[in-house]
């Protein structure tokens, strides 16, 4: 009688020709299921556009610039109580609030002179996209810089 | 003519691989549709949003004075809502949307296109 081990033996030319024929089918598979959950690369474009437009506008709006500036000075916004020698960016801190309030659930980070604005950020930010842009400020040009991080 | 044991024990052993492989598949395919319908849409939506922040108001959202585009500056008479990115008529049947940053009258808001 023959046994079931010797009738899988001869039943394939190689115990490796169905070991490699399994494993090429597991692996296939695997490769499919990882590209089938791919996420579209267009979100990649769209993340940058919203810093883009951030950025944008930040420098084209009079209260956001105006702010930016006296930030970058190490003040807050012209007319604020944070003018002059106060912390500053608090008021700059809530223009971006609301920004970000109404633009959805992302860690909008906001450098100016190295000096720095964060506003709805927490862990488990998974991609940060960058946008910059050149500001004067009545003696310098510092650099305005848009940091918009995605949450999973 | 019975079949030998070497032949069932072949056939059983590749029907199993093709199954699973055939479930896999179906799996995947489904997950490889859903995926190219959403980026379908994202990209409809996208080119839309990008189209009307481009296009002097009334045919876009933008302000246009003498001739001159202000990117991501919404004319004061543009609709920003829901319906921002579709015509005239078709409010109300909006299904997928994005938002956009924009300034009007001075003032950042948010400009919602769907498609």
């Amino acid at each position: 009688m023959i046994s079931l081990p010797s009738a899988f033996k001869r039943a394939f030319i190689s115990i490796e020709a169905f070991a490699s024929l399994a494993f090429a089918t597991a692996f296939f598979s695997l490769a499919l299921i990882s590209f089938s959950s791919t996420p579209p690369h267009r979100l990649e474009l769209y993340q940058l556009q919203l810093a883009e437009d951030i950025a944008e506008v930040s420098v084209k709006s009079g209260t956001l610039s105006e702010g930016i500036r006296a930030f970058a000075r190490g003040g807050g916004i012209a007319g604020n109580e944070l003018e002059g020698n106060g912390p500053g960016g608090k008021a700059l801190e809530r223009e971006y609030s609301e920004v970000i309030g109404r633009l959805g659930d992302y860690c909008l980070k906001v450098e100016v002179s190295g000096r720095k604005i964060e506003e709805n950020c927490r862990d488990g930010v998974v991609s940060t996209v960058q946008a910059r842009r050149i500001v004067f400020d009545g003696e310098n040009f510092v650099e305005l810089r848009i940091s918009l991080g995605f949450y999973s | 003519m019975p079949f030998s044991l070497d032949f069932i024990v072949a056939a059983v052993l590749v029907l199993l691989i093709a199954a699973s492989f055939s479930v896999v598949f179906g799996i995947t395919a489904g997950g490889i549709r859903e995926n190219s319908l959403y980026s379908a849409r994202a990209r409809a939506v996208m080119d839309a949003a990008d189209r009307q922040l481009k296009a002097c108001y009334p045919s876009g959202i933008a302000l246009c004075e003498n001739g001159f585009l202000y990117s991501n500056v919404a004319d004061p008479r543009a609709p920003l809502g829901p319906n921002a990115g579709n015509p005239a008529g078709q409010a109300g049947q909006a299904g997928f949307c994005l938002k956009r940053v924009v300034l009007q009258s001075q003032s950042v808001k948010t400009a919602v296109f769907c498609v």
